[in-house]
């Protein structure tokens, strides 16, 4: 891939990183220094890219680590109290922002990711590097806490299940 | 509200993508190519990385009633929706400080409307829209005035070089919202901006004049907050002094002083400033340089109430001793050799006085050139000969024919001496530009 089809390629999803990223970090500043480390590691090593069918997943597993790599650095994980599995209606009194911020940290990657960027379940799942039915636990698992039952159906509706 | 207006509401606010995210492929680019280039010219490493978080602790806080004291003021929260610039703008967006004014003229088939200014104690943004007709590219040269005084005003920074900015406008570009950025050292109230326009159309050109009368609202105008830090560090074996630190409402300035016993001299800094709630305010790319002094720019971080203030030096790219050189024998009237294929095209040695005209060919004619020379030339505006005479730029004068690209009328002044040599170093930046660095020695 050449440095114009790389630039055309990340303008398409562009957005899809700035989201996860704002998500991730919840701070537009960080957000966009994530995009930009993202892109500019992706740009040097566009080469060990084999197959430019994955682009947009390999590109979104930089920008992910990028994102984890910053949480690590400010220690959020640590101050962020992560609420136990028995206290699950605390998540329905939060506002939603707050509850997607308060979910176990492999629950709110695949949210960010399907209901956020707009990612396929797959798409999902190549993302996180596991497997599409742990995926799709999670993310029912998700929904259920966080109350987004509407989602639940859309999402067996779209899926044909 | 439920769960799903709460939902659709966190999506649309995802929608509001940051300006700056269009240019995150080209910055990476930008990025990849000056180490490319580094890495690939020369075989001993040169790129000397380094971390520091130099943390000082300052008080800035603002006044608690500065917030309030623009309450009468027409605000510009709309403007920042018209134009894209840097993030400095929009913060004093945000913070509703600036004047809005709505005044037109036309001459010949162009019509200029200023309806924002920006100012503070030493930088004014003028911003204005076009109505170009037929007109293929415009060449702006703005002038200010006081006009209590009719005195022309310095353009300065910090006292040192004055210099003329021109303003390219291309036709597609014609139809956005433009800014000149101006800086003096005393910004006076009320104000003259004499704008001379050589505009082209149909391969003809035609200079067209442009008068502004333009009051500031004193109010606008504060002063700067100034710390004294004097804080010593090291990078990689080489002394600095973290100066001080200014705010202004529309950038902030930091200035280092470089030891005079480094061995090396930082040819680029890439930092940021970042406050107690993890706002970032980074440098804006511009830089100045006086002597030992180097003035570093970032976006505003006036309006943020803050306590502290980190800086964090990303990464350090340190000038390469043995990069090519241009060497020109001023006594014999001759370029011994030109690397990066730049053209001396004429100098001329007057009584302590060099003139220079270099040229390269360039394929594209686009910004980049200039940028690059702008920022390349002029902020390293002191040279260090081998005998240790210092030569300072006064006055950088660009222009464009076709595809060459020409920079010319550099001079060099002596005080009261008279040099055998000078010694210019360059390196090819990237292909379609050139970026005539000249190592201060």
């Amino acid at each position: 891939m050449d440095f114009h089809e790389f630039a055309v390629n990340v303008e398409k999803i562009k957005s899809k990183l700035y989201k996860t990223a704002l998500l991730y970090l919840s701070n537009e500043s960080l957000a966009l220094d994530a995009v930009d480390e993202a892109v500019y590691k992706g740009l040097k090593s566009i080469k060990k890219l084999k197959n430019d069918e994955y682009f947009n997943t390999w590109m979104m597993r930089i920008l992910i680590n990028e994102c984890k790599q910053e949480l690590r650095r400010r220690k959020k994980e640590e101050i962020m109290e992560v609420i136990p599995e028995e206290s699950v209606e605390i998540y329905d009194s939060l506002p939603l922002k707050d509850a997607i911020k308060r979910l176990p940290c492999g629950l709110r990657e695949v949210i960010i990711l399907r209901y956020f960027a707009d990612l396929t379940l797959t798409d999902t799942a190549k993302c996180l590097s596991i497997p599409q039915g742990t995926a799709a636990t999670r993310q029912r698992k998700a929904l259920e806490l966080l109350k987004l039952d509407f989602l639940i159906k859309d999402d067996i509706y779209e899926q044909g299940v | 509200m439920n769960r799903e207006f709460e939902y659709i509401n966190i999506k649309n606010e995802l929608e509001n993508l940051p300006e700056e995210l269009s240019y995150t492929v080209e910055k990476a680019r930008k990025r990849l190519r000056r180490r490319n280039l580094i890495n690939g010219i020369i075989n001993i490493p040169l790129i000397i990385i380094t971390s520091l978080f130099l943390v000082f602790t300052t008080l800035v806080n603002l006044s608690p009633t500065f917030a309030h004291a623009f309450d009468g003021i027409p605000f510009l929260n709309k403007l920042k929706d018209v134009f894209s610039v840097a993030n400095m703008i929009s913060k004093v967006m945000e913070n509703n400080y600036g004047q809005e004014v709505y005044i037109e003229q036309t001459q010949g088939d162009l019509t200029i409307k200023i309806n924002y200014i920006i100012a503070d104690v030493k930088q004014l943004y003028v911003f204005y829209t076009l109505r170009p007709n037929e007109y293929e590219q415009l060449v702006i040269v703005p002038e200010f005035y006081d006009k209590n005084t009719n005195e022309k005003i310095p353009h300065t920074v910090d006292g040192h070089v004055a210099r003329t900015r021109f303003y390219y406008i291309f036709k597609n570009e014609m139809d956005k919202t433009h800014y000149i950025s101006f800086e003096t050292l005393k910004m006076p109230v009320n104000i003259v901006l004499k704008m001379k326009v050589v505009a082209k159309k149909h391969g003809m050109e035609e200079t067209l004049y442009f008068s502004f009368d333009i009051d500031l609202n004193s109010g606008f105008i504060k002063e700067r907050k100034k710390y004294e830090i004097n804080k010593e560090f090291e990078l990689t074996g080489n002394k600095f002094t973290l100066v001080s630190y200014e705010l202004f409402p529309t950038h902030t300035k930091m200035i280092i002083k470089a030891d005079d016993d480094n061995k090396q001299s930082i040819y680029s800094l890439d930092f940021y400033i970042e406050d107690d709630k993890g706002n970032r305010y980074y440098d804006n790319k511009k830089t100045e340089s006086v002597g030992n002094y180097t003035y570093y720019y970032t976006d505003p971080a006036y309006f943020n109430d803050c306590k502290e203030l980190k800086l964090c030096i990303r990464e350090v790219i340190w000038v390469d001793e043995f990069m090519p050189r241009m060497k020109v024998d001023l006594k014999n009237n001759t370029v011994l050799n030109k690397p990066g294929n730049i053209d001396v095209l004429f100098y001329n040695v007057k009584e302590g006085v060099w003139k220079f005209k270099l040229t390269k060919k360039v394929e594209n004619t686009d910004s980049e050139f200039y940028n690059t020379v702008n920022q390349n030339i002029i902020r390293n505006g002191c040279y260090i000969d081998k005998n240790d005479n210092k030569y300072y730029v006064n006055f950088v004068n660009m222009s464009q024919r076709f595809e060459d690209f020409t920079l010319e009328g550099t001079e060099f002044e002596t005080q009261d001496y008279y040099e055998d040599e000078l010694y210019l170093e360059y390196y090819v930046y990237g292909h379609n530009a050139f970026d005539p660095y000249v190592v201060v020695k």
